[in-house]
């Protein structure tokens, strides 16, 4: 090998080296970075959450109890699409549906209260449970029944549900959640809020 | 070897290190701009904010038709009418109002005659086929406002 082949060689290998050096501590802030731009964001969120759950406990017993372990979400659930985009604070759920899973979990927004099932999500406003006394939603799937849950203030004990036949049940409010099923979809779903009788009326599904 | 004693005296030392400096010049260079590009990104766009496991998902998207009166559908891809709406495989769904004040939305997802999974709920309601929020078949997805007067509701479908 020639001087200037060996030369070449070394000139090659170390701008090779480097590169490779650069790029890692490149990437290495990069990665660093972005995890602590998450970090920060998620810290925030965080603070928001707790904030917004301070505000709505006063008048939501369930969720003046502590956290505990028995709360925790399940990690299928905190990873699918319900969740994955941080929206609601899993960290600090409270469960309030055993037979069928329910969680309550402040959202990130620091605003609003979410109610969890295995394949719901719905996020209505802290004013709203203060407010109107509960905020009910109707959720199904494609071979469950129709859900009706909600997140119901200390005010709000019993609703009715009028059901598809115009039948009207009283179903009794338990860790402040309403949780009804029905092989069909309910009519409406009615209570007397803080701020006096409320009536939500449900759309119809096709083929329920 | 005239001519590789001469080469030999072009890349001198000097040279390499000339080279070597350059080329670390370049490589900082280069990558100091590409992870502000990859800040840059919006959050939850394509494929980055899909579900860590177990979804079998591959396909996302984000839609809206502007300000729409109450019980307007709005369908994916951004239309009102059922005959130009484009079908998925859709196993989650959601419709969220992110306006002032409160709103009622609803994320449904099915054929024309029969709705496979939805939810009907204030601000935010998302949905999934399955209990398990699992990939699944070909359904049209839409959502729907219910209060009066005109209002944005964002869709967001998976697939």
């Amino acid at each position: 090998m020639t001087t200037t082949t060996r030369r070449f060689f070394i000139a090659v290998a170390a701008v090779a080296a480097a590169c490779l050096m650069v790029v890692t501590v490149a990437l290495a802030s990069g990665h660093g970075r972005s995890a602590h731009r998450q970090a920060s964001r998620s810290a925030v969120a965080h603070v928001a959450a707790v904030q917004g759950l301070a505000q709505l406990a006063p008048d939501v017993a369930a969720l003046r109890i502590a956290h505990s372990s028995n709360d925790t979400v399940d990690a299928q659930l905190v990873s699918s699409a319900l969740l994955s985009d941080g929206v609601a604070d899993a960290g600090l759920s409270r469960r309030v549906g055993f037979t069928k899973p329910a969680w309550f979990l402040p959202g990130s927004d620091g605003q609003s209260i979410c109610v969890l099932t295995p394949a719901s999500l719905n996020c209505p406003l802290n004013k709203d449970v203060e407010d109107h006394g509960l905020a009910p939603s109707m959720s199904w799937t494609a071979h469950g029944p129709v859900r009706i849950s909600g997140i119901a203030s200390d005010a709000v004990t019993r609703v009715e549900i009028v059901q598809a036949d115009g039948s009207v049940a009283s179903v009794p409010v338990t860790n402040n959640l309403l949780d009804y099923s029905s092989e069909h979809a309910p009519r409406a779903v009615r209570w007397t809020g803080p701020d006096g009788p409320h009536t939500m009326v449900l759309p119809s599904i096709k083929g329920r | 070897m005239a001519s590789s004693r001469m080469a030999g005296s072009r890349l001198s030392l000097a040279a390499i290190w000339r080279l070597i400096a350059c080329a670390a010049l370049l490589c900082a260079l280069g990558l100091t701009i590409a992870p502000g590009h990859a800040a840059a990104r919006t959050p939850c766009q394509g494929n980055t904010c899909l579900p860590e496991a177990g979804s079998n998902y591959t396909f996302e998207a984000v839609w809206n038709c502007g300000q729409i009166h109450s019980e307007v559908h709005c369908y994916y891809k951004e239309t009102t009418s059922l005959g130009s709406a484009t079908t998925h495989t859709w196993g989650f769904g959601s419709a969220s109002y992110s306006g002032e004040g409160t709103d009622r939305v609803t994320i449904e997802a099915g054929t024309p005659e029969f709705t496979y999974f939805g939810g009907t709920g204030t601000n935010l309601m998302r949905a999934c086929y399955w209990e398990t929020c699992h990939d699944q078949e070909e359904i049209f997805l839409h959502e729907v406002v219910w209060n009066e007067g005109f209002h944005t509701i964002s869709g967001h479908g998976e697939a």
